[in-house]
């Protein structure tokens, strides 16, 4: 029996014909899916937008994504990747390499509509972090904020211990996951099968939230945290910023301060009580969130505008009457987190779509 | 390679800093300049390292073109390593096309380089055209075009030597048209009360200077119309149209390929066919909407300067990988001028401008 029979991919099919495809670099992969995709795709061409997950600034991660992207560009001609960078560091090190590339930070696949202010909320915290339970997020460094929501999502065993652990030292915390969980089970009297359900939740679920409860609990605080020292470009870093929330940062590698403006976004050392004094100060400010979310969509839409004149212009290489600002009304999910079935590149793609 | 260079040519170089050796010059892909003034420059640089960013000056979108221009470029690549080029493409499809072929290669339109100082919003001016069109003398710009618009005014600049019949032709076929450049050359020369020294001047003016205008006279006509043109089908991405949008007015362009659209609002630029009466109407409904200049320049102002941040930001890694602690934004504000034109100079007398201002920074 075929292993990948039933498996799902990350992939976002922005057209079938052409065949192009939003995917992404996580995990210790370097090339997203194409080893996947490739070899079962031979004799057509495709065209892949690998956004960067991870900060490629380190010179040895980046020396292993050009031996892979090698190895494949050699192995697989007809296919073509490019690497969306987050930063301009990032873009630069790909030309060096000459690894197809461009400015393209990953933050323009956040979800303008879900991500918006909701006035109506109550701001009931001074600061709210959206970040997975796991060491390199310092969470930590909000135990001097006093009052303080933690957004997760949990993705496997080790966060779920790192969660409990958190509890435990963070007492100022609201754990926003664990109180959703309580209001979608209250109305359960059974106490075991409101046990029965809140467990499966957490096992299957992972304890994550959907994207408008997330930005429901954004809407009710006042400040945004952003505390690792390095990741990728941090969605919940623009999520933040379209709700018109200020940020408070610490410094970092990985491309989210891309859309930070000094106006509105304050860069704080990595101490607890240093990020609460930018918060205490930033909510203090009192700064429209209409006027942080107009500052930052401006950005974002001519950005995303740049974005569909490239994908508009592989369109058009390839002779194909289609028009990519539909396309991505048309397939646009939040962060692009939509999987497809790996059959469905077997089998429902259509074949012979895109050579010139 | 060749070492010998000749004589007569010039380059149009700006010094934007000195270690590391960054210059930003001009290529035309289509035409004989792909690599810009890199062919001259790069023998006589051996052993200095330095990038060179090359803004580009023509469309750049047809296949046929990069694939000469990716010979070349290869070339100069493999004979000069460390003389290292990055273009700053226009749009997204002149980036695929060179990024395909593995040229080094940032989308950044060189709008971002229109001075948003010179170009500003001038209450003081008054209205005095419906529209003003700032384009060279030559077919491509199609003046004619604006043939059915009320009161018009041109501004054009230095004339080459095949503008003049151009310049001929155009007042031929726009006789109400406003020729800005000679309304300030009378204007320059009003005090002269010798009508004989006063028709010599013009004439020596119009001759040798080719009539062009300073960018901030540019600026204050600019201010006088309620709407600028942009009527070319291709050439690169018009600084004029970014000046327009700069000093407030709406926009009406034809379609076009070059990347002057890459700033343009739906909200305040109308896109129309190549008709006069198309354009007219266009104007016309700008002028009755009665925009806010203030507005039109904000929302064009927030992209430029995001995008001029990227390409700092480029610069910035590129100062880090060698080592310098200085900041480009520093570099920028000391060597930006409008356009980031360098100085059209011998070659030879770009080496010398370069050995000087590092014998002065070394000071």
């Amino acid at each position: 029996m075929d292993e990948r029979a039933g498996r799902r991919i990350r992939a976002h099919v922005l057209s079938p014909d052409p065949l192009v495809i939003i995917g992404a670099v996580e995990h210790g992969g370097y090339l997203g899916p194409a080893p996947l995709l490739s070899p079962m795709l031979v004799g057509r061409r495709y065209w892949l937008l690998l956004r960067l997950h991870w900060s490629m600034e380190r010179p040895h991660l980046l020396a292993k994504l050009a031996a892979a992207y090698a190895r494949h560009a050699e192995q697989f001609p007809e296919n073509h990747i490019f690497y969306l960078c987050n930063t301009e560091r990032e873009l630069l090190a790909f030309q060096r390499q000459g690894i197809p590339s461009l400015l393209c930070n990953h933050n323009i696949f956040v979800s303008d509509e879900i991500f918006d202010v909701q006035p109506e909320q109550p701001k009931e915290f001074d600061a709210v972090y959206n970040a997975r339970p796991a060491p390199y997020k310092r969470q930590e460094l909000g135990r001097d904020i006093a009052r303080l929501a933690l957004v997760y999502y949990v993705a496997n065993d080790e966060d779920r211990d790192y969660l409990s652990a958190l509890k435990k030292r963070l007492p100022n915390a609201t754990f926003v996951n664990e109180v959703e969980a309580s209001r979608a089970t209250t109305r359960l009297g059974n106490a075991k099968a409101r046990d029965f359900v809140r467990e499966t939740f957490e096992q299957k679920g992972r304890m994550g939230l959907r994207p408008d409860a997330v930005a429901r609990w954004y809407n009710r605080a006042r400040v945004g945290l952003c505390l690792s020292a390095a990741e990728g470009a941090m969605y919940a870093s623009m999520e933040y910023l379209l709700c018109g929330l200020p940020i408070v940062s610490t410094p970092s590698r990985g491309g989210r301060d891309f859309y930070f403006d000094p106006e509105f976004c304050v860069i704080a050392p990595a101490d607890s009580k240093e990020v609460a004094d930018a918060v205490a100060s930033l909510a203090r400010r009192r700064i429209p969130p209409d006027h942080i979310r107009a500052k930052t969509l401006a950005k974002l839409m001519h950005d995303r505008e740049i974005f569909l004149r490239f994908v508009q212009a592989i369109y058009d290489e390839n002779a194909a009457e289609r028009d990519a600002r539909q396309d991505w009304r048309r397939t646009f999910v939040h962060a692009l987190t939509a999987d497809v079935p790996l059959d469905w590149f077997r089998e429902g793609a259509k074949p012979g779509a895109s050579s010139t | 390679m060749t070492e010998d260079v000749p004589l007569n040519v010039t380059v149009e170089v700006k010094i934007f800093s000195k270690s590391p050796l960054v210059l930003i010059g001009v290529c035309n892909i289509p035409k004989s300049r792909a690599i810009g003034p890199a062919p001259w420059i790069s023998p006589r640089l051996r052993g200095r390292p330095y990038w060179l960013l090359l803004k580009v000056h023509w469309s750049a979108e047809q296949v046929r073109d990069v694939e000469r221009l990716a010979d070349v470029y290869h070339r100069h690549a493999v004979e000069q390593p460390e003389h290292r080029i990055v273009y700053l493409c226009n749009t997204p499809r002149e980036l695929l096309l060179l990024q395909r072929r593995g040229i080094p290669s940032l989308l950044c339109n060189h709008n971002i380089f229109a001075c948003e100082r010179t170009f500003n919003i001038d209450r003081s001016q008054p209205k005095q055209f419906d529209a003003v069109y700032t384009a060279r003398m030559s077919s491509y710009k199609r003046h004619e075009l604006g043939c059915h618009i009320r009161r018009l005014g041109l501004i054009y600049p230095t004339l080459r030597e095949d503008d003049d019949r151009r310049l001929e032709l155009v007042k031929h076929v726009l006789p109400a048209a406003t020729f800005i450049n000679e309304v300030e050359a009378q204007r320059a020369t009003a005090g002269l009360t010798n009508p004989k020294a006063r028709e010599f001047v013009l004439q020596t003016f119009a001759r040798n200077d080719r009539i062009g205008l300073p960018a901030t006279t540019v600026a204050v006509y600019t201010n006088r119309a309620r709407v600028g043109l942009c009527l070319s089908a291709v050439e690169g991405a018009m600084y004029a149209s970014m000046e327009y949008l700069l000093c407030g007015l709406p926009v009406v362009s034809t379609p076009s390929r070059g990347g002057r659209d890459l700033y343009f609002d739906p909200e305040f630029c109308t896109i129309v066919p190549p008709d006069p009466d198309a354009i007219a109407a266009a104007v016309a409904d700008l002028i009755r909407r009665d925009l806010s200049p203030e507005r039109i320049r904000a929302r064009t102002l927030a992209k430029v300067m995001h995008d001029r941040a990227k390409l700092l930001g480029f610069l910035r890694a590129i100062y880090e990988d060698a080592g310098t602690p200085r900041d480009p934004i520093d570099d920028w504000r000391e060597t930006f001028t409008h356009t980031m034109a360098g100085p059209a100079v011998p070659v030879d007398a770009f080496l010398q401008m370069l050995d000087a201002s590092e014998t002065s920074a070394s000071h």
